[in-house]
């Protein structure tokens, strides 16, 4: 699913964040990316999602070099992906419901299907009684729980996380990872970016560790 | 297919949503594309005006044909066979007699004597006759025509107001242009600007529909409906004060024209003209949106 062959991600000014980064991620695994803050964890996610292009090696994601892909097919590769910021990136213009059929009107489903499809996600991480209500009325978790409805209400092949309980106490934190989980179940491939140790021993995953931009052995 | 359709159909009704829910900054945009697309607008109507106008006085540009002084019946029944067979560029002919002028030369009565003492009449026979084009050129070929015909001396063609009209309605006709031009480059800029400030308002929504795999055209697409429906709003708005200017203005004109013996009306734009200017400005607040945006994607 992911397959980085010695990436290297340099940024104007001459800062490498990646150097010479290789690993494999099969689809339907769950992995953990971890380290300390500034270890790169942010930057290999971003290069997944072609936010930032890799200066050096090779990053294919789904089949696909990152790396040579047109900018035209950019949107195309996004929409196979479930994206969870660490800032949420919730539109609080508009209702819960409304943030989580942005992805389907994105991707062009029709009205009925969109409003069956982002029910159906918001009832999956317990939302749907709030669809009404406006992202800024919601407790952390639940804007939290929000951008998962809205990372997985196009059923993404891949989902990929940058600490996703960052801002949750421990009872929602242990939420948020049974939904990991139970989507780990249907086959999604998830790659979860934290540097919270506790949750990492509380799901049974491949744990990938970058230091200063450099992948331990 | 129907994706792509619904995409437009969806962008289209946020577009009326956002509209409606800011009617008053909406409707700000619009006023100042109406007024300012009045200009122009008000102008061209004005010249077609001034056109159809023309057109009426058009009617009797003359060229006077003066027989040689020997010339016969004969001559003159070949002249007049020749005018008749011009007939698709003449409207009308007059022929003027040698003693129907001298009578009309004695009627005015300054030259009779002078006349009077001459030992045969020194007057021509001549043929007024009355071409269907004011076209300068036109006229000049015709003067040509009628100088390459054996029988006539002088050919005589006073086209000189012909000329002047139609270089007054030919710089009426480009400061029109010019005007409309200058206009049109404002109007793309507030247009441009407005969408401006629209994206800067919606920058994280912009943010977060690309990282989610949104392409160009659907980012673009509201914003280019907005511009549309603005340039569509401001060229209805144009046309109406265009029309009820031409209201007002009309008796005015009517009397002025009466004391001129003309029985000219004001006419306010036709439809085709109408839909031309709403075509213009919805694609003025198209072409804005579009640069806009452009202008922030590229960043």
């Amino acid at each position: 699913m992911i397959s980085f062959d010695r990436v290297t991600k340099r940024f104007p000014g001459g800062f490498d964040a990646l150097r010479q980064v290789s690993f494999h991620l099969e689809r339907g695994e769950m992995a953990f990316l971890t380290g300390p803050s500034g270890a790169g964890k942010s930057t290999i996610l971003k290069l997944i999602a072609a936010i930032e292009q890799p200066t050096g090696g090779q990053l294919r994601v789904a089949g696909q070099n990152i790396s040579r892909l047109r900018p035209s097919a950019l949107p195309y590769l996004r929409r196979n992906l479930g994206l969870l910021f660490q800032d949420h990136k919730l539109l609080f213009s508009r209702t819960v419901l409304d943030n989580v059929r942005l992805p389907l009107e994105i991707s062009g489903f029709d009205g009925r299907e969109g409003l069956k499809r982002a029910r159906a996600a918001l009832d999956k991480v317990g939302l749907l009684a709030k669809e009404k209500a406006h992202p800024i009325t919601l407790s952390g978790g639940e804007q939290q729980r929000l951008c998962i409805a809205r990372a997985i209400v196009h059923r993404p092949s891949l989902m990929l996380a940058d600490e996703p309980t960052s801002h949750l106490d421990g009872g929602h934190a242990g939420d948020i990872l049974d939904m990991f989980r139970a989507f780990n179940q249907v086959g999604i491939t998830l790659l979860i970016a934290t540097h919270d140790e506790t949750l990492i021993q509380r799901l049974p995953a491949r744990v990938l560790r970058l230091d200063k931009g450099v992948l331990a052995a | 297919m129907i994706s792509w359709g619904r995409t437009h159909v969806r962008a289209l009704s946020r577009v009326i949503a956002g509209i409606l829910k800011t009617p008053w900054s909406s409707a700000l945009t619009c006023l100042v594309m109406g007024i300012t697309l009045s200009f122009p607008a008000g102008l061209y109507t004005l010249l077609q005006n001034a056109r159809a106008l023309a057109g009426t006085v058009h009617a009797s540009p003359q060229i006077s044909l003066y027989l040689r002084l020997d010339d016969g019946p004969a001559d003159i029944g070949a002249v007049d066979r020749k005018l008749a067979r011009l007939h698709g560029q003449i409207e009308a002919v007059r022929f003027v007699s040698k003693n129907a002028a001298l009578k009309a030369m004695e009627a005015a009565g300054g030259a009779a004597a002078a006349a009077g003492s001459l030992p045969a009449n020194p007057l021509p026979d001549a043929f007024i006759v009355t071409a269907r084009s004011p076209d300068p050129r036109a006229l000049r070929a015709l003067q040509g025509v009628f100088r390459s015909w054996p029988e006539v001396d002088q050919v005589q063609l006073d086209f000189g107001w012909a000329k002047r009209l139609a270089a007054f309605l030919r710089l009426a006709q480009e400061t029109v242009s010019l005007t409309a031009v200058l206009l049109g480059a404002a109007l793309v800029a507030v247009v441009g600007n407005t969408i401006r400030l629209q994206i800067l308002t919606q920058r994280d929504e912009i943010e977060v529909a690309w990282l989610m795999g949104a392409t160009r055209a659907f980012i673009r697409r509201p914003f280019l409906y907005y511009g549309v429906a603005t340039g569509l709003m401001g060229g209805a708005l144009s046309a109406l004060i265009v029309r009820l200017s031409v209201a007002l203005l009309e008796p005015r004109v009517a009397t002025l024209a009466a004391l001129y013996g003309s029985g000219f009306r004001l006419m306010p734009p036709p439809p085709a003209d109408v839909a031309m200017l709403l075509l213009f400005s919805a694609g003025l607040g198209c072409l804005g949106a579009y640069l806009a945006v452009m202008h922030y994607l590229r960043r």
